[in-house]
């Protein structure tokens, strides 16, 4: 009986033929193939000199690592890059303190009007971002100049207008409403107070969506582009996406130099991503897209 | 007796002091998760619900920039932009980039995820490779795929040549350069989608489908009868987070080919961005604007209507 059933099982895990293997390894090659063909040809064409780039060829003759000494200095990517590492730190941890604050609410508060207001928050991730262009650009101007600090050309225009996250309170809002009841019951017999039941009970159990959010909020505030070519006007706090795009428009013929500043813009993202794969990959699958 | 009234005064005292305990405690306890919302409440309403009720204002008035000048004109923005040709015609290059688009980057995203969903050799570093566009900024992307596709210098026209095609000018003609856009959204699109179905194809029990099988069923049954019906919330969220995402596409028309050759892919909400930014008709920017989010809410509550679920 144990003979007979071994081998059933383990054919069923491979049960669908020789005809589905060979589709989906197919399938999969041309994937595979078609994400990373671009990216080695980036690779290899910062390599290159520039005609090896502007004609169609492969692999350059000799590897020209002075091409990224150039890009840095010409593109003055480090500066740009400091600059995007602070306006996505600030966006980051504003937009979590204020998303666990509301999540908070949402899912372990009772209180009247709670489902309409989320539900009207839920609704406004349909406006396009077009929308939000003019109007936040005049509210911002505005801001700084009845505020204390100007807006324009400075961090608070960077940073502020994304730290409401609609995406971040709806997904962390999924994962604290699934936290077990008697872990709160718990700690209020001990006498716990709703910032102790946040910091010590929510926060801890929800590194994963946490994780989620800074992962994808620092893929989106380090790629932002059109918002900050609006608000900035010197380079001073002007970000790496909006440095390349510069860069982009300045050199368009030296392929091998965007190429090489493409190459140092996306290693920061590259590294986050791989580091957090794994973790990043389960919490989607975890966070309840069953509503 | 006036030990009475001593004892009465302090009991009332002290009762007083419980309902005021009490009270303060409700006080408290009802502003508290309001006072959690603040924060996130006035971010929104300033930089999402304003912008919308703002937008909503000025289309009903004319396109001065400057505040004092402008002046209520009624429904006159919208009606120019709807007897606009160049609008109409962009609303069309939309609908036939979108029924194009939206169905193959479903499909495939479907496909990749159940073969990316099984126990097969060496998957996890396909899956590894497979999502590696989604971390890639549209700038870059873009960047990439209109280098790759130039039609002198471009690597694409290289490896066509190899295979004995003659070169393609991809974004230079507008026979082709919709489909250049469509192939530079998939590249991203995609890996993103299929994200949502490999998260859904996991959460269904492996117990199902086993015991699908012990009852005969083929693979491909237990898919269409069995798989399938279960995500069906999941292919809900994907096909209407893909409908949002591309009728509102932006970035690559604004990066490789501004709505040309010939506006053949002058997609809706660049053609909003060239009336209003470019040519300073910010009503009608505004009216095309309404008119798009009503489009896109139209086709949302289509696809809602059509895949509803009884449970």
């Amino acid at each position: 009986m144990d003979k007979k059933s071994k081998p059933k099982k383990k054919q069923s895990y491979r049960s669908h033929g020789r005809g589905w293997k060979i589709f989906s390894y197919t399938i999969l090659f041309i994937g595979a193939v078609v994400s990373l063909v671009p990216f080695i040809w980036m690779i290899l064409t910062s390599f290159m000199s520039l005609g090896e780039a502007m004609g169609n060829t492969w692999i350059p003759k000799e590897f020209l690592w002075s091409n990224y000494a150039e890009a840095w200095g010409e593109a003055k990517l480090s500066s740009y890059i400091l600059n995007s590492v602070i306006i996505t730190t600030i966006t980051l941890t504003g937009e979590l303190i204020v998303a666990i604050l509301a999540a908070y609410a949402f899912s372990r508060m009772h209180f009247p009007g709670r489902d309409t207001i989320f539900g009207i928050l839920l609704s406004t991730m349909m406006i396009p971002g077009m929308v939000l262009m003019i109007p936040n650009l005049l509210t911002v101007t505005w801001l700084g100049r009845v505020g204390p600090i100007p807006w324009m050309d400075n961090w608070p225009a960077l940073t502020i207008p994304f730290m409401g996250s609609v995406f971040a309170i709806f997904l962390l809002r999924q994962f604290f409403s699934q936290i077990p009841d008697e872990l709160f019951d718990a700690a209020k017999i001990d006498g716990a107070g709703h910032f102790r039941m946040l910091t010590q009970i929510v926060v801890p159990l929800s590194t994963a969506p946490i994780l989620v959010i800074i992962v994808l909020s620092f893929i989106g505030s380090w790629n932002a582009l059109a918002w900050p070519l609006l608000v900035t006007s010197t380079d001073k706090w002007l970000p790496i996406a909006v440095g390349l795009y510069n860069f982009v428009s300045d050199e368009g013929s030296k392929v091998q130099l965007i190429m090489a500043g493409t190459v140092i813009t996306i290693i920061p993202i590259l590294g986050l991503y791989f580091l957090t794969q794994k973790q990043f990959t389960e919490s989607i699958s975890r966070s309840g897209l069953k509503g | 007796m006036r030990g009475g009234v001593f004892k009465n005064a302090s009991s009332l005292f002290s009762s007083y002091l419980n309902v005021r305990r009490k009270y303060m405690k409700i006080k408290q306890k009802n502003l508290a998760p309001y006072l959690l919302l603040l924060p996130a409440l006035a971010l929104l309403l300033v930089f999402r619900i304003y912008p919308m009720i703002s937008t909503v204002i000025e289309s009903f008035y004319t396109n001065n920039l400057t505040a004092d000048a402008r002046e209520f004109v009624g429904f006159a923005n919208f009606t120019r932009v709807l007897s606009d040709q160049i609008f109409w015609k962009s609303l069309k290059v939309t609908f036939v980039f979108n029924l194009i688009n939206i169905p193959i980057q479903v499909f495939l995203a479907l496909v990749v995820a159940v073969i990316l969903n099984s126990r097969a050799r060496g998957i996890s570093l396909f899956r590894s490779i497979v999502m590696i566009p989604i971390a890639v900024s549209p700038v870059v992307s873009t960047t990439l795929w209109k280098t790759m596709m130039d039609y002198n210098a471009g690597v694409l026209n290289g490896l066509l040549a190899l295979v004995g095609i003659p070169r393609q000018e991809f974004f230079l003609v507008k026979e082709q350069a919709l489909w250049s856009i469509v192939i530079v959204t998939a590249w991203k699109g995609i890996p993103y989608m299929m994200i949502f179905f490999l998260a859904g194809l996991q959460e269904i029990p492996v117990a199902v489908l086993e015991a699908a099988k012990i009852d005969g069923a083929s693979s491909w049954q237990s898919f269409f009868k069995i798989t399938l019906p279960l995500l069906k919330r999941v292919f809900a969220f994907v096909l209407v987070t893909d409908t949002i995402l591309n009728l509102i596409l932006f970035a690559p028309i604004w990066l490789i080919t501004k709505g040309g050759p010939q506006l053949s892919t002058n997609l809706i909400m660049y053609e909003t961005y060239r009336r209003g930014m470019v040519y300073g008709d910010l009503g009608g920017s505004s009216a095309m604007l309404i008119v798009v989010i009503l489009i896109v809410a139209i086709v949302l509550g289509l696809q809602f209507l059509a895949l509803r679920t009884d449970d």
